[in-house]
């Protein structure tokens, strides 16, 4: 955080050779160290911080880099790691690259967009992987758990029946019937993201996962 | 001009990361801290995608580090940047990877255990395995499933210390339990609820938890422990079930324990269930056999699919006792409330025997190859009257063919039986079966390619597999060749070997090319092998038993072959191996072995008795050719193994009768200085017998042996034997008295060789038994007389069909003297005769004679020859035995006869025969024998009517009983004509 504010009022003061001070001054320090372990498999602290550029960069938000931050983000990434390995073991096809084109929200002119990679400090790359494993992600839980997710027209009409009235007539609820796929939609969603939450449960059990505290201060 | 600044800059992100302040600076050195890794340099540096000398990329920052974590052999990878003036900039790098070390399980050791649970109970309960990664919190949990297993055993006080010691060089964490188990819990009483249709008292005596001597009840209760807890509540259950209560039921809710008396009360509630009668109707069945076939009384409920499993059961039961046509269906119902009664009518209809099987159609396998993977059997006279027939058994049988073909290469063969024909032969009831084969063509392999190995392995792999070109086209031989490729693989270090196999249409027809495709994956190498738990075995002694070593591919087989071999030296009582880290991916790994060692001390207790003609007065001339006798027997011994631990053996045997006293010692030094196929032993023998008749012998002996295994079927025995013998109570004529009562010294150098390829030494089928003994005993090696003795048997087993066994045995002996006393010494020479020679004779009784008193003494020649036909005569365990014996023991070499008169009643140099007939009673010891023999010509021979005095008054030179004129003194004898023996074992 030190380092950014550095670099920030070197920018604002148009003193760019501040940014090289600080770099020059940097005698030693850690490249990169362990955050989880995923059986054998690690993820380590420099891809967690690149998931959270990323993020910000898609988001077009300031990053957060504070330890509840990267923790959410090894969260994340523990999980997609399970479901690619698994998706993997089960020799599913799963997106190409061409999948993660125009995904990325336009910018005006490419030199803006570069100039925001480089803002966010990552490359196409690291944007077009962290596209295709969410991508990768999405197709395997949708086709792993969404055939299993059955929704019932009792469930739909429970479901129709627990949603709250609005007070004034001029708004009224749309009747049932008119609702009945939009709610047989969100049940089947519902129920597909609960199967991974309880898939992912199981398979976190069974990979031995280890945080190391010290990629998280 | 700020403000545009401000309003156009926003803050960058990605300026301060690691990347970009070291990314492409060049890398002057790298260290590790620690410097001491458990991977050696070079294989640290193999694994790095850092190297020195070249440009830093953050990409192989993190692929070091996964490269480091995936051996497994780390528990935390960090890697810091030094700024370093290095390479043309002055902006080198010098790179520090900090390690922290994992540590894997290299055995766990228990101290202060009270039996029951044993060690290797308590061990199998903490579920630490050998060679896993150790984890901390695992040690509480093995700590509490010891202290569960404990409890179960009446430990509720125990406590239990743990100690980890840690080998950071080979990361091991050897953990060690020391328990202080306290006192056993006692039961203090039974609380039951539940239906109790009986007296309590009567409960808990089935329970076997109160103390009692048979139906005596001793005050206080018994110790808990987890065995005598089930055995309690089952046999609770079966007495609860007695009268037809089938379901009854008897469940442990609790074990309350009570700390101020050390004592355990159980709770248990009984439900005795309903009354279930099992019955037939049409055919009777009796009640045992009705047990044996419904499973309701073994599975001890009531449902639908064990009702139907008894059905069947029956039916086949019935079909195998010749009812082929036998039907049976049952009905369940409730005839008054807490009664179920199970009622099976059975319809055994016409009684039939299966005289014959006829297989057509067959070209590829003859008649007798297919019979012999059929289970339908023709009826016989002894065995199976009217031979074993079902349908499902047909079936059964065409499906075994049909496997057959397959497997083959006739992937279209077809297995039928167009009819079973009644009235065989014209007779009613007699089956006829033909099975008819369509063999359809045979499909053989055109080509086959193995690709993905070197040729170097192709070449032998295709000298391993079954399907190569013009070989017949099976799934079985593929599935074979699959295992023989990944067999071989798995045992070269590949442990990842995959095989895949895929085939198509060649241009021939029926023919097959044959595609297999092997993956080896990385190889795999032995870093090390570490040898832990040994506590007063020396390790050279299991070293050289290893047969894995660094640097050798891994191999399964090999490892197991080890394990094999300390087993061997019987002195380990459990010997575990492991690979260190298994799931690590790393090129070499350690191999655990973690040794238990046994009980050094064993003793055994042993009551017995001979029971045969072994009797008659031990003072008196009475019977010389014994009578009917009972010898009670008692045996002790102790053994201590791993002597010095050494994997020597140091025993003494001990052994009293009325007919001996014995007391063998032994050091036997198996597999002697690292040749496991020597064995030297050192043996000294005392031994006072009476078993031949004529005299007691004492024996002072002692013996040296190698003993060499040549390969699995020869092996040689070398050995020198020196023994001292006095006799006494001899019953012979008194001017033989003089010459043949001293005590004799006799040294002997010799050796055996032995050939034995039987099938089965217990019960041989097929095979050949060759031995040869012979010794030489020579004044150099401090014998007071020369002589060589030779003993020579050969003994072969021929099948007959399936179930007949045609044996026969031929023994020769010969002893030569070369000098020093006047003749060879009565107790080395040849006694022979009984259960295992001739059995015209009782043990011992065979060849020359005292002309005086008729006591055997000896010979300096034998010849025995044995056949037997062996047979089954009542289902599987009891077999029969006819048999014909001859031979005799002779007065020497040159006199041994084939004649099978005696010429008078001082001739023993003749050929006796007996016929007889025998049984076994096949037990997991070997055959209980009882065979009955009758002789044409036993030997006749004068015996002397009177006491020990009398005799010494005989004058030396008088003739006494001789055929012409004997002397009242002298009577006629005989050797009965009718002997039996009872023994165990077969007779050769």
């Amino acid at each position: 955080m030190f380092g950014h504010t550095l670099v920030a009022a070197g920018l604002i003061l148009g003193l760019p050779g501040l940014e090289f001070v600080f770099a020059a001054s940097v005698k030693a320090e850690t490249l990169d160290r362990i955050a989880v372990s995923v059986g054998q498999e690690v993820i380590t602290e420099s891809q967690v911080i690149l998931d959270l550029r990323v993020a910000a960069f898609l988001d077009r938000k300031p990053m957060d880099l504070s330890g509840a931050a990267k923790r959410q983000s090894a969260e994340r990434l523990v999980d997609q790691l399970l479901i690619l390995r698994e998706a993997v073991d089960s020799h599913l096809t799963l997106p190409s690259t061409e999948a993660t084109i125009g995904l990325v929200a336009p910018y005006a002119a490419e030199s803006d967009y570069q100039a925001e990679l480089k803002r966010y400090g990552i490359s196409e790359r690291d944007l077009g992987e962290h596209l295709l494993a969410g991508l990768r992600t999405l197709s395997f839980t949708d086709r792993r758990f969404r055939p299993d997710v059955q929704v019932s027209p009792e469930d739909i009409r429970s479901y129709y029946d627990k949603l709250p009235r609005p007070a004034s007539t001029a708004a009224p609820l749309p009747s049932f019937e008119d609702s009945r796929e939009q709610i047989e939609k969100l049940l089947v969603e519902q129920g597909t993201l609960d199967a991974l939450d309880k898939w992912l449960e199981m398979a976190r059990k069974a990979a031995n996962v280890r945080y190391r505290e010290k990629a998280f201060e | 001009m700020l403000v545009a600044l401000l309003a156009g800059l926003s803050p960058a992100f990605g300026q301060d990361t690691p990347a970009a302040r070291w990314e492409g600076r060049l890398i002057s050195r790298i260290e590790f801290d620690p410097p001491q890794q458990p991977l050696p340099p070079e294989e640290l540096s193999r694994l790095l995608p850092l190297k020195e000398g070249t440009p830093l990329h953050m990409e192989d920052v993190h692929g070091a580090i996964q490269k480091l974590y995936s051996t497994g052999r780390f528990a935390d990878v960090s890697i810091d940047a030094n700024q370093n003036d290095a390479g043309q900039d002055g902006q080198g790098v010098a790179l520090r990877i900090s390690t922290e070390l994992n540590y894997f399980i290299s055995g766990v050791n228990i101290a202060g255990e009270s039996e029951p649970p044993n060690r290797s109970q308590l061990i199998t309960s903490g579920k630490l395995e050998l060679g896993t990664l150790f984890v901390e919190s695992a040690l509480d949990q093995a700590v509490e499933n010891m202290q569960e297993k404990l409890r179960l055993n009446g430990f509720y006080n125990a406590t239990i210390q743990r100690r980890v010691d840690r080998r950071a060089e080979t990361e091991e964490a050897n953990v060690y339990f020391d328990l202080d188990t306290g006192y056993r819990a006692h039961f203090d009483g039974i609380e039951m609820t539940g239906q109790i249709n009986r007296p309590k008292e009567s409960a808990v005596k089935a329970t076997g938890w109160h103390r009692g001597f048979a139906f005596i009840p001793v005050p206080g209760w018994r110790e808990v422990t987890e065995n005598r807890v089930q055995t309690g509540l089952e046999r609770l259950r079966k007495d609860f079930q007695k009268g037809d209560r089938l379901e009854a039921k008897v469940t442990l809710d609790k074990l309350d324990y009570h700390p101020a008396t050390n004592t355990a009360t159980p709770y248990l509630t009984i439900d005795s269930g309903p009354i279930v009668e099992v019955r037939t109707t049409g055919t009777k069945v009796s009640g045992g056999r009705l047990r044996e076939l419904v499973p309701v009384y073994q599975e001890r409920t009531v449902d639908r699919s064990l009702l139907v499993e008894g059905q069947n059961n029956l039916a086949e039961y019935f079909r195998s006792k010749g009812y082929f046509d036998a039907q049976v269906d049952f009905m369940q119902y409730d005839p008054e409330p807490n009664r179920t009664l199970i009622e099976y009518n059975i319809t055994s209809g016409d009684r039939h025997k299966l005289k014959h099987i006829a297989i057509t159609g067959n070209r590829y396998f003859d008649f007798a190859t297919l019979r012999e993977r059929m289970n339908l059997q023709t009826a016989s006279l002894l065995r199976r009257r009217y031979g074993l027939y079902s349908e499902r058994l047909l079936q059964q049988d065409e499906e075994n063919i049909a496997d057959l073909y397959r497997a083959n290469g006739f992937p279209d063969v077809m297995v039928t039986h167009p009819r079973v024909q009644d009235a065989y032969g014209g007779e009613h009831g007699n089956l006829a079966v033909e099975i008819q084969v369509n063999e359809g063509p045979q499909w053989r392999v055109n080509q086959m390619t193995i690709e993905g190995v070197p040729a170097d392995d192709e070449t032998y792999l295709r000298s391993i597999v079954r399907s190569t070109e013009g070989q017949p086209y099976s799934p079985a031989n593929i599935a074979a060749d699959r295992d023989s490729i990944l067999g071989y693989y798995y045992n070269n270090g590949y442990p990842d070997a995959q095989f895949e196999s895929s085939q198509d249409p060649a241009p021939a027809p029926n023919r097959v090319s044959l595609h297999y495709r092997v993956t080896p994956g990385e190889r795999q190498f032995v870093r090390g092998t570490l040898v832990r738990g040994l506590e007063t075995t020396r390790p050279s002694l299991v070293a050289s038993r290893i047969l894995v070593g660094p640097g050798d591919p891994i191999s399964q087989s090999r490892i197991a072959q080890s394990q094999q071999k300390l087993y061997d030296l019987g002195i380990f009582s459990k010997v575990e191996t492991a690979l260190q880290n298994p799931e690590g991916k790393e090129e070499q790994k350690y191999v655990l072995f973690h040794l238990d060692e046994a009980r050094k001390y064993s003793f055994n207790f042993g009551v017995g008795a001979d029971f045969g003609r072994i009797g008659g007065g031990i003072n008196s001339l009475d019977y010389p050719a014994g009578t009917t006798g009972f010898s009670p027997r008692v045996s002790v011994g102790v053994s201590r193994i791993n002597f010095l631990g050494l994997g020597h053996i140091v025993s003494l045997q001990t052994q009293v009768s009325t007919l001996r006293r014995r007391a063998l010692a032994s050091y036997v030094a198996p597999q002697f200085e690292g040749h496991e196929n020597l064995a030297l032993t050192f043996s000294p023998l005392f031994d006072d017998s009476r078993d031949v008749r004529t005299f007691s012998a004492r024996r002072w002996e002692g013996t040296v042996q190698l003993a060499q295994k040549l390969s699995r079927a020869n092996s040689f025995q070398y050995r020198y034997t020196f023994r001292r013998v006095t006799l006494g109570s001899l019953k012979i004529a008194p001017q033989a008295v003089g010459l043949l009562n001293q005590p004799v010294r006799v040294g002997l150098i010799g050796g055996s060789f032995i050939q034995d390829r039987r099938d089965d030494p217990v019960n041989s089928r097929r095979g050949i038994l060759n031995t040869v003994d012979l010794a030489y005993a020579y004044k150099g090696f401090g014998s007071e007389t020369d002589f060589t003795r030779l003993l020579l048997r050969n003994s072969t087993y021929h099948p007959i069909g399936r179930e007949i066994v045609l044996a026969r045995s031929l023994q020769l002996g010969y002893i030569q003297r070369w000098g020093g006393l006047p003749a060879i010494p009565l107790a080395e020479r040849f006694y022979s005769g009984g259960a295992s020679t001739n059995r015209a004779f009782p043990d011992n009784q065979a060849g020359p004679r005292d002309t005086l008193t008729g006591f055997p003494i000896g010979g300096s020649a034998l010849f025995f020859h044995s056949t037997e036909l062996r047979f089954p005569l009542i289902g599987d365990n009891i077999g029969g035995v006819l048999f014909h014996d001859m031979g005799n023991v002779y007065t020497g070499v040159n006199t041994i006869s084939f004649r099978f008169h005696q010429q008078n009643l001082q001739d023993f140099d003749y050929m006796v025969h007996s016929i007889g007939f025998g049984i076994r009673v096949r037990t997991p010891v070997g055959p209980i024998r009882a065979d009955f023999s009758y002789s044409p010509n036993p030997p006749r021979f004068f015996g002397f009517n009177g006491t020990l005095d009398d005799l010494l008054k005989v004058p030396p030179d008088q003739p006494l009983c001789s055929s012409g004129t004997p002397s009242p003194m002298c009577s006629k004898q005989r050797i009965s004509w009718f002997q039996f023996h009872i023994s165990l074992g077969q007779t050769f």
